[in-house]
């Protein structure tokens, strides 16, 4: 990976990034469809996303057990810090998800929810100004993805 | 209501995760970084499962087990290791937009492996979805 990353440089590097965002989206997309299964089929969400997370743990540790000892021996505090809120910020909305999901439609709730890179381009904005360039470019084009995903959540919701 | 609170709780809370995971980005490289965001979800997700659901942990079964072993493997493996290497790369701003665009590569594998139809909407919604990547994706290729 860091050889990888050593010969990309600007936009190759760029794009990259790109390609590895959709990754996420297309594991994001399959484990949504075999949470579904899940759900329908074996347990409630929560013991279903507890145990996967647990599955999700113990694949990381042998995926990358040469870094992990290494990392946590020698890396800034502040790493732990940020990851570790990051972790808890993510299994929060997780249950946030699904007490929403207790209270209202899914319906309701998912446009709800689907609005997220929006929040994440204000807090970016708000708290990343050293770090982030936001530009109008970025703006709408996440605009057009959350209203395309609100499109296709809501005609899968009330099918 | 309750309901609309919650949704933007939960969207909060994940725009609050991957700004947060940006900043750790600076300290640690993102293999040990996804290890590090897995292990407190994990002990408070589980946490609650055991108070809200502590009925149903006797009555799984080995299949139930297979299943939640893909859908970790998916979703908290490779997805959020992907998420965190995308966000380095590309930065939050334009990685996130990408990597919410779940839902449609969930539709097109329903389509696939569970036979759903393919419905005007579903055009309609992935055609915006594409505009708005070509969109944010323009933005360096210029």
């Amino acid at each position: 990976m860091k050889a990888i990353q050593s010969r990309l440089r600007g936009g190759g590097r760029i794009w990259l990034g790109y390609g590895f965002a959709m990754g996420a989206a297309l594991s994001y997309g399959a484990s949504q469809t075999v949470g579904k299964h899940v759900t329908t089929e074996y347990a409630p969400p929560l013991v279903g996303t507890a145990f996967a997370l647990l599955f999700g743990l113990a694949y990381v540790s042998v995926m990358f057990h040469r870094h992990i000892p290494t990392d946590i021996r020698t890396s800034s505090r502040k790493g732990f810090l940020w990851f570790g809120l990051s972790g808890i910020a993510s299994a929060s909305g997780v249950t946030f998800l699904y007490f929403a999901l207790s209270k209202a439609p899914v319906v309701v709730v998912s446009p709800v929810v689907a609005i997220n890179p929006l929040i994440t381009l204000t807090l970016a904005h708000l708290l990343l100004q050293r770090l982030e360039r936001i530009t109008k470019r970025t703006i709408l084009g996440t605009l057009l993805v959350v209203l395309g995903v609100v499109i296709i959540t809501l005609s899968r919701s009330t099918s | 209501m309750l309901g609309i609170a919650f949704g933007l709780m939960a969207a909060t809370c994940w725009g609050f995760s991957a700004i947060l995971v940006r900043l750790g980005l600076q300290h640690i490289r993102p293999t040990t970084g996804t290890w590090l965001s897995l292990l407190p979800g994990c002990i408070l997700v589980m946490s609650l499962a055991l108070i809200f659901n502590p009925d149903v942990f006797p009555e799984l079964t080995a299949v139930a087990f297979l299943w939640f072993a893909l859908s970790g493997l998916f979703n908290f493996a490779l997805g959020r290791f992907f998420n965190a290497v995308s966000i380095q790369m590309a930065g939050v701003a334009r990685a996130t937009p990408l990597f919410s665009t779940a839902p449609l590569f969930a539709t097109i594998l329903a389509v696939i492996f569970l036979g759903e139809s393919i419905t005007p909407w579903l055009i309609a919604g992935t055609v915006t979805i594409v505009c708005g990547i070509a969109l944010i994706t323009s933005e360096q290729a210029r």
